[in-house]
């Protein structure tokens, strides 16, 4: 009896032990942040200090606020001067519902629906920091969904400038990149006609690529610090921003990590041709028909598949690559092209040739550009290391010379498969 | 714990989960800083010694029937050689453990508990573990058969949707020109897959151990081929200079799935949380046998009773807690755990096969000594 009470009193120490530090260990976990403490940044957008940003709507009617205009130029930093200036866009989610009249930092703050705030510095995180500085809310970027960098600092080099958004845990490395010509602010000021807010609107319009090719849908972040660690030339998409609209056609070019040139919605469709990455897309022609010839006839393909095979054929010092594109596509529209004609398999297989011609002088005209650019955007480069190792390895380190004076054989095989409800 | 009895099957879980431990996050990493593109080649190649390892443990379980490997070390090598050999295993096996340990509480830290201190994270993993070992092997290999299927699972799925992002450009060429490098690349594979070592302190709890061997093989196959593919995986996402860059290329690489549009975007957006929660078990899994080695280790060791091992576990509490506490630094642990990994080849082609011989000495001095007398 005495042993069983002496154990009974053991294992009643034993569990008042245990239970107070399991309460003090489990219960008060630090990394609890309640989600209405949290700030949801959902893009950002980068631009060159000093030049400080300028947000559309202070050009207009809406009178600047010099309080927070004073502390964005608040320059104090620990190491160095700055040379960024970072805004983060946060949704006020209260006020989602309000109509999509304002938005952006610097108007009246009862009818914004988001909370832009920019600060300058030469280190993103210690501009993350210091932007808590002037709010109430932890910032919280796991649901990040942009990224804008101006031409500027693009072309200063994006190594720095991603860094930390591939470094960090919270970040997602498939947040979508832009480059504007402008300021990346701008981009973030947008009043979005249906989405609540420009960075939503932002990160939804590379979905149009599947039926827009001149439209840049698959380099991101992940995809862009991958190129730039392997040395490789890549591309990003481009921004063109209005106050209620951006149009996200073409593509800023980069050798290294610095960007060198844009690429126009025509060489972005051949850039996705030559990757294997076209989703679909519209390419036109001249029209074909023997007595119905006109100046101003054009018919359309929709395409449906591009399937593209580069092999490099050496011969001593003198490199060709011959690129195979084989694409099927649809029979779209005809203009200046009388309804009552017949289409036939005669004019398809005309329309085809015709076709095939369009797109390999696009494809020449893409890849003069890229020469005289010297960005080996197709992976040329690659396609050599890979298929002919052995040569590679003599020519590697001078393959910036090489890239411009390489030729390239190009054949176009189109195919039409279908012509829609009338002959 | 001296009464704990295993069916043959629950070996299958016990060594492929004790196989893919902390080191299926990490070992992408060193693979590719060592052999590039070929990274996966190396690891078919750790596997292949592996088999080979596996099957000198095998013949040596099999003449030792009823006895784990700490007892073999010292019945073998005889009571003072035996005790020095054992005592290097011990520090080794603990270290391990700690390493292991201390890398997968920077993993937690990194994807999930960014504020909470990475002591307390360690402490309570020690905790756990050593709660469970304490209960015996039992215990261990019961709770594996609950959870093995649910990382095997999580495995396969970040493989399978990880195709999506496959770019054929990463392995090409195929060992050209990286022959050694490929060859220098299997010590690290084999040191990462080398985890079916620990199977050694448990198969004397199988209650047929001829049965047992079946199911070992076939772990160490579902294992060894999931290595292999998620080798392959990470080498055909990431390019071979970043992957060498990238801290935990497996959990990485399902921060880098995008799966699809419409309904199914924006899935699997957080699915490097999930795999980490996965995976706490897992390690948990790998951890624990290992850390019932090492009870067991000691207790051969010392010559402790059965009936007083579950304090060899408790001590083990501030053992570990020491170790993962004086390791301040990612790169440090990391660092040493891959270098305690590759170590392993000191066990599996040095004193394996040396046990394996002096075993087949031993028996044949012993049949020797029956025929004279």
């Amino acid at each position: 009896m005495r042993l069983k009470n002496k154990k009974t009193a053991k294992m009643l120490i034993t569990v008042l032990i245990i239970i107070p530090s399991l309460t003090i260990l489990l219960t008060g976990c630090w990394d609890s942040i309640d989600i209405e403490d949290r700030a949801y940044v959902i893009g950002i957008a980068i631009d060159e200090y000093p030049q400080l940003p300028q947000g559309i709507k202070n050009k207009e009617n809406i009178p600047e606020n010099e309080q927070e205009r004073m502390f964005e130029s608040s320059t104090e930093v620990d190491t160095g001067v700055p040379s960024y200036a970072m805004t983060i866009q946060i949704p006020i989610i209260k006020h989602a519902s309000l109509p999509n009249i304002l938005s952006g930092g610097t108007s009246e703050p009862n009818t914004l629906k988001t909370w832009d705030i920019t600060q300058v510095g030469n280190s993103f995180m210690e501009i993350n920091r210091s932007i808590t500085t002037r709010m109430n809310l932890i910032p919280n970027y796991e649901h990040l969904q942009v990224i804008i960098i101006s031409e500027k600092v693009a072309r200063k080099g994006l190594r720095n400038v991603l860094d930390l958004f591939i470094r960090d845990h919270e970040m997602r490395s498939r947040t979508k990149l832009f480059i504007t010509d402008g300021d990346a602010k701008k981009a973030l000021d947008v009043i979005p006609r249906i989405e609540d807010y420009a960075s939503i609107y932002l990160t939804k319009m590379p979905r149009s690529a599947r039926v827009n090719g001149e439209i840049l849908h698959w380099m991101d972040l992940g995809q862009a610090v991958q190129a730039i660690y392997s040395g490789e030339d890549f591309e990003l998409p481009a921004l063109e921003v209005t106050e209620y609209e951006v149009m996200n056609k073409g593509a800023a070019l980069f050798k290294n990590d610095k960007m060198v040139g844009w690429a126009d919605g025509k060489d972005v469709e051949i850039i996705k041709i030559m990757h294997n990455v076209l989703l679909g897309g519209i390419f036109t022609s001249k029209f074909v028909s023997d007595e119905h010839d006109s100046e101003n006839g054009v018919m359309s393909l929709e395409i449906i598949k591009s399937k593209t095979k580069i092999t490099p054929v050496i011969q001593d010092d003198d490199i060709t690559f011959k690129i195979n594109v084989d694409i099927k596509g649809n029979y779209s529209d005809s203009v200046n092209h009388p309804l009552t004609e017949k289409i036939d398999k005669d004019f398809i297989e005309k329309a085809e040739e015709a076709f095939e011609e369009s797109i390999k002088e696009q494809c020449i005209k893409t890849i003069k550009k890229m020469q005289d650019l010297g960005v080996d955007t197709f992976h040329f480069g690659t396609v050599i290391r890979s298929k002919k190792p052995s040569h590679w390895s003599k020519i590697k380190d001078r393959w910036d010379e090489i890239f411009p004076e390489v030729k390239t054989e190009v054949n176009v095989k189109v195919n039409i498969r279908q012509i829609g409800n009338i002959h | 714990m001296e009464n704990d009895k295993l069916l043959p099957v629950q070996i299958m879980p016990i060594v492929s989960s004790t196989m893919m431990g902390v080191s299926i996050l990490t070992i992408q990493r060193s693979l590719s800083s060592i052999a590039k593109g070929d990274a996966w080649i190396s690891m078919i190649l750790g596997v292949i010694l592996g088999v080979f390892s596996a099957i000198f443990l095998y013949n040596l379980l099999r003449l030792n029937p009823g006895l784990d490997l700490a007892e073999i070390i010292v019945c073998q090598a005889g009571n003072w050689v035996g005790r020095l050999f054992l005592l290097s295993t011990t520090i080794y096996i603990l270290i391990d453990i700690g390493l292991s340990l201390k890398v997968f509480s920077f993993a937690l830290k990194n994807f999930l508990l960014d504020y909470t201190p990475i002591s307390v994270v360690s402490f309570l993993l020690i905790i756990v573990i050593v709660s469970v070992v304490v209960k015996g092997i039992t215990v261990i290999a019961g709770v594996t058969d609950i959870l093995y299927p649910f990382f095997v699972t999580s495995l396969v799925v970040l493989i399978a949707m990880s195709t999506v992002e496959f770019q054929k450009a990463n392995i090409m060429p195929i060992i050209y020109g990286n022959i050694q490098n490929t060859f220098k690349g299997s010590l690290p594979a084999f040191g990462a897959i080398s985890g079916y070592g620990a199977s050694s302190y448990v198969m004397k709890y199988v209650t047929e151990p001829k049965k047992a061997f079946k199911w070992f093989f076939m772990g160490f196959g579902i294992s060894s081929i999931l290595y292999i593919l998620l080798t392959l995986a990470t080498t055909l996402v990431f390019v071979p200079e970043f992957l060498q860059k990238l801290t935990f290329p497996t959990l990485f690489l399902s921060k880098a799935i995008e799966f699809g549009t419409g309904f199914f975007e924006g899935f699997f957006e957080r699915l490097e949380a999930f795999m980490v929660l996965i995976w706490i078990p897992a390690v948990f899994t790998s951890v624990g046998v290992y850390t019932f080695a090492s009870v067991r280790n000691f207790s051969v060791l010392f010559n402790i009773k059965p009936k007083f091992q579950k304090y060899v576990a408790y001590a083990h509490i501030p053992l570990l807690f020491a170790i993962t506490h004086y390791i301040k630094s990612q790169i440090v642990a990391t660092n040493l755990m891959d270098l305690f990994d590759s170590l392993s080849i000191v066990l599996g082609f040095g004193l394996t096969p040396l046990l394996l011989v002096l075993t087949l000495i031993n028996r044949r001095r012993r049949a020797k000594n029956e025929v004279k007398k």
